[in-house]
């Protein structure tokens, strides 16, 4: 069986409660707290937030929900 | 607490315990301004026995009915919002600085006649909450319904919106209430066999769906007709019961509660967070983005 690598979304609540994030936010005053903080999200790969959130369409977060709606949409191909 | 959601309920915030005794007892059927007193005088000793009891309360609550019950005269013994009845419920909020929420059938309020009502008295003795019955009880209740259902700040961070027995089997009225900014749905009754399940099958899923606590207050005992069940219950926002009253007899249950995690949640949980996603359909799709679809999209803009 394929094994997958689960902790992403862990590993960015980490990196969010590291930097002290509360939400509402904007995404670029997210960034420019968290940015730089590196996250694995696969068993071989690790990229910045700054990275991970790269796609997201939207400038401002409402709450967590919203942020990790707007994460999972940007990291997610179009079938 | 708390289940509610996948995420961890991450960073600090600063609350406060909201301390809430619930009262069921069985009101005398009122048909004399005597019986109204009557039951005026056991509301009092509740609230007496209340504070014994439950040194610190910050809230009590007492059912719908309990002024004058709900029998075949209660329109005889209708009350005046400046009556003699209300000034001694002020009078004893004030007397033992607590908060407390009451049910009286208002000859008028606000222009509606006979009018199904719920009022909260803060510690000063004033009445800073209003709510009238906006589904009474057809065909059996002839009351005129209420057209809002306000949220009101309480004690303790506490921001209550009221509903009155049959508005709890209305999905909407809780809605409105949780999207008026409340933390603490209190639910007053005067509910009836064969009812006690669905009592709890509504309370119980309508604080999970609204992610709010809801304390409730039923009357217990039998009148001209019905036999009222009791079982109130103080619930979580995960829906679980906290403390339940016996089925039938005059009980008072206490919780303390903590009306900050329900505004902590609305904004710190990911997943579950009902209150934004119900408004923002499939948001972690790609052509979403993070905004999602609005019920509107959807044709039933109605349920907002």
């Amino acid at each position: 069986m394929k094994k997958y690598y689960m902790a992403a979304a862990h590993n960015v609540v980490r990196a969010l409660d590291a930097g002290n994030i509360r939400f509402p936010i904007g995404k670029e005053e997210l960034l420019a707290q968290v940015g730089n903080r590196e996250v694995q999200i696969d068993f071989d790969r690790k990229i910045s937030i700054s990275e991970y959130c790269g796609n997201i369409k939207i400038d401002n977060f409402e709450n967590k929900a919203q942020f990790f709606s707007a994460l999972t949409a940007a990291n997610t191909e179009e079938v | 607490m708390n289940i509610g959601s996948t995420h961890a309920l991450s960073g600090p915030f600063e609350t406060e315990a909201l301390s809430v005794v619930s009262v069921q007892f069985s009101p005398v059927s009122a048909q004399t301004t005597e019986d109204v007193e009557t039951n005026v005088e056991t509301i009092c000793d509740f609230m007496n026995r209340a504070v014994g009891g439950f040194p610190g309360v910050d809230l009590i609550v007492t059912s719908e009915g309990a002024l004058q019950g709900f029998g075949p005269d209660c329109k005889n013994v209708l009350l005046n919002y400046d009556g003699p009845e209300i000034r001694r419920l002020k009078d004893i909020c004030k007397s033992l600085d607590v908060w407390g929420i009451f049910c009286p059938l208002f000859r008028e309020y606000a222009g509606m006649k006979c009018a199904n009502t719920c009022i909260m008295i803060n510690n000063k003795g004033e009445i800073v909450h209003h709510y009238v019955k906006m589904n009474p009880w057809i065909p059996g209740e002839t009351s005129c319904p209420g057209g809002e259902c306000p949220t009101t700040l309480g004690p303790k961070g506490a921001r209550i919106a009221t509903i009155i027995c049959a508005d709890g089997d209305y999905p909407e009225m809780w809605r409105a209430a949780a999207d008026g900014g409340a933390n603490v749905i209190v639910r007053v009754s005067f509910d009836m066999s064969p009812w006690d399940k669905a009592w709890e099958i509504t309370n119980k899923a309508m604080a999970y769906t609204t992610q709010c606590y809801v304390v409730t207050s039923n009357a217990v005992g039998l009148d001209e007709v019905y036999s009222y069940f009791g079982r109130s219950m103080i619930l979580n926002p995960d829906g679980a019961i906290i403390t339940e009253a016996p089925m039938g007899l005059p009980w008072m249950i206490k919780a303390d509660l903590y009306p900050a995690i329900v505004d902590h949640t609305r904004t710190q949980y990911a997943s579950n967070n009902f209150q934004w996603a119900r408004r923002h359909r499939g948001a972690s799709h790609p052509n979403l983005a993070g905004v999602g679809a609005s019920v509107r999209a959807y044709g039933n803009e109605s349920v907002r």
